[in-house]
């Protein structure tokens, strides 16, 4: 069988003949009578060819066209229209409709059977070579994608290199390419900027490459030299990543992501808005990495914390606009690894000696100081269930407390970072004993940083750690003459 | 009932192994340095002794070393404290003779363990 025809006229005469020639040939045909029969043939049969007469009762065959054409999806069987008129409206009126070609009336045989033959024959190639293209299109796509993906593969293998030079930093380039492109998608960049600012996040430490293992992981004071080379590392990254021209703005997240708002960044001080903005993204993305990642003394930082540094960094070390977004996003909390703090080993611990506090009858104690901020519960706890012990241990630290203030102002005065850390990590202790939470885990994040001899950290901070014990010690001496 | 010596420079931590010892029927000495633990050491039977690392002047280990010089004191057990225990503290404590080590603030059932295991209640 050569095909299948649908051969479309009012006239039986018509009908017949095309039938006798195209069954002789070995094709198969359906004979219908009408337009409206033709459509309704269609909507379950799918001939190789459709005849149709022009000059149809009801519907006319360039209606029935137009018809078949508009629907959805249209009806792409080739169509052949019959005509008796051999003017050239009649020919131009049935191509223009969408018929492949026309036969005129009445037939004869051979020119029939050439025309439905080429017809099928062209259509069927049309269709092979649309099917081919929709094949290679389909691999090319597939070849793009795995090329897309070794590229980012590849990216990101060099950003864990880089991550893995600085033993505190693992995965932090890929985290703050993810926080950048959070930031992105909310201010409304489009998925490919954002799929772009992905990748300048993850490479914005290249530069680290050219800076010596023993800099990057000192973890006490570094020299000036040292300092400088450390600053350099923006620089490098751009040398590196400028020769990519296929994706030019990778070099901006490198060479910018150090510099401020206000100016005071590096390495080329740029100011507000002058800073390309995609480097002031990751500029937040990255502190607020730093902050909320186990670095040394950050691994207490609270999450109410950074937010605190992110609200005043706004127009100093950030932009204001991303910054608000940074902190709506933290507000949010999805899946990001920063936690409310470390649960303290308090509540994991049980003591078998007394009944649990929380069943005795609270005190009044306990109630002020709770409002106060403390943590009596856990206080309680350390204190063996002992309200009057507890009661005690709070007059012994608020007595303590001015000696302590002395000592640490003391060695904090002489830059004595050692006895410094002696002492505030007596104070986290006593702190977290009476159940003055805060205070100590300032205090904890006083003493890491003492360890690092992180001196910037620590004059940043230390003021607010004496402001919250002057305030737990005040809060004390109310509390205990309010319930004397 | 038997005499525990602990060592801080904290005297919160010094009332609050006080207090412990009481709970846990044993009797606690306290000193506020090295120097004086070691002078008490002189004066006193102690079972165990239980020293803070962190301590200003002497510290812990430089107590515990100088107490073990002592032939008298070298078979006391010892047991160190600090408010972070980690293996370079567990590490140096055993090198001393340490047999134990606590984490600070002092908790009933750990402290309550360490007596036991000593032989002092």
């Amino acid at each position: 069988m050569k095909g299948w025809v649908a051969v479309v006229d009012d006239d039986n005469a018509n009908l017949i003949a095309a039938d006798r020639i195209l069954t002789a040939h070995d094709y198969q045909v359906t004979s219908l009578r009408s337009g409206e029969e033709l459509i309704a043939f269609l909507k379950t049969e799918s001939p190789d060819l459709i005849l149709l007469d022009v000059h149809l009762t009801g519907m006319d065959g360039f209606e029935t066209i137009r018809v078949l054409h508009s629907q959805d999806p249209p009806v792409e069987i080739p169509i052949v229209v019959l005509t008796a008129d051999t003017d050239a409206d009649t020919e131009t009126n049935a191509l223009s409709a969408g018929a492949m070609d026309f036969v005129a009336k009445p037939f004869i045989p051979s020119v029939l059977l050439m025309r439905v033959q080429h017809t099928i024959e062209l259509s069927r190639l049309q269709r092979d070579l649309k099917k081919e293209v929709r094949i290679k299109t389909e691999e090319a796509l597939k070849e793009h994608t795995r090329y897309e993906r070794l590229s980012l593969q590849i990216v990101k293998t060099l950003a864990e290199t880089i991550d893995a030079k600085d033993s505190y930093t693992r995965g932090h380039s890929a985290r703050v390419a993810d926080y950048a492109k959070m930031i992105a998608q909310r201010a409304g960049y489009s998925e490919t900027a954002q799929n772009e600012i992905y990748i300048m996040g993850l490479l914005h430490d290249v530069g680290k490459i050219g800076i010596p293992d023993t800099i990057i992981n000192k973890p006490c004071h570094l020299t000036d030299d040292e300092y400088a080379i450390i600053r350099s590392h923006p620089m490098k990254g751009f040398e590196i990543l400028r020769n990519i021209s296929e994706l030019p703005k990778l070099a901006i997240g490198a060479r910018w992501h150090h510099e401020r708002y206000d100016g005071k960044g590096y390495p080329d001080g740029l100011i507000g808005k002058d800073i390309p903005e995609e480097a002031r993204i990751i500029a937040v993305a990255d502190a607020y990495d730093a902050m909320s990642s186990r670095r040394s003394y950050h691994d207490v930082l609270t999450q109410y914390y950074i937010l605190g540094e992110l609200e005043t960094g706004k127009g100093l070390q950030f932009d204001p606009a991303f910054a608000d977004i940074m902190i709506e996003l933290i507000r949010e909390d999805k899946d990001f690894r920063m936690r409310e703090i470390v649960e303290s080993s308090v509540s994991r611990r049980s003591f078998a000696m007394n009944p649990e506090p929380k069943t005795e009858p609270r005190q009044a104690v306990s109630v002020l100081l709770e409002a106060c901020g403390f943590h009596t519960e856990s206080g309680l706890r350390y204190c063996m269930g002992d309200p009057s012990f507890y009661q005690e241990m709070l007059l012994e630290f608020a007595n303590g407390s001015a000696d302590r203030i002395i000592q640490m102002e003391l060695h904090f005065a002489d830059d004595n970072w050692e006895q410094f850390r002696v002492h505030v990590h007596a104070l986290k202790s006593a702190s977290r004993m009476i159940g003055a939470d805060t205070l100590s885990q300032q205090s904890r994040a006083l003493e890491d940083a003492a360890r690092d001899c992180d001196a910037d950290f620590i004059r940043v901070h230390f003021p607010a750690l004496l402001a919250q014990l002057r305030q737990d010690v005040a809060s004390i001496h109310t509390v205990m003459d309010a319930v004397k | 009932m038997t005499n525990v010596l602990v060592i801080d420079d904290d005297a919160m931590i010094r009332r609050m192994a006080g207090f412990m010892m009481k709970k846990l029927r044993c009797n606690a000495l306290t000193a506020a340095s090295g120097e004086e633990g070691i002078s008490l050491l002189g004066s006193e039977t102690v079972g165990l002794i239980i020293i803070d690392v962190e301590m200003p002047g002497m510290n812990g280990f430089e107590t515990l070393s100088k107490i073990r010089e002592n032939a008298a004191f070298a078979a006391i057990p010892a047991c160190m404290m600090t408010g972070t225990l980690d293996d370079s503290v567990r590490e140096k404590a055993a090198q001393l003779g340490a047999s134990d080590c606590l984490e600070k603030p002092l908790a009933v059932p750990e402290v309550q363990n360490v007596l036991r295991r000593n032989g002092v209640i």
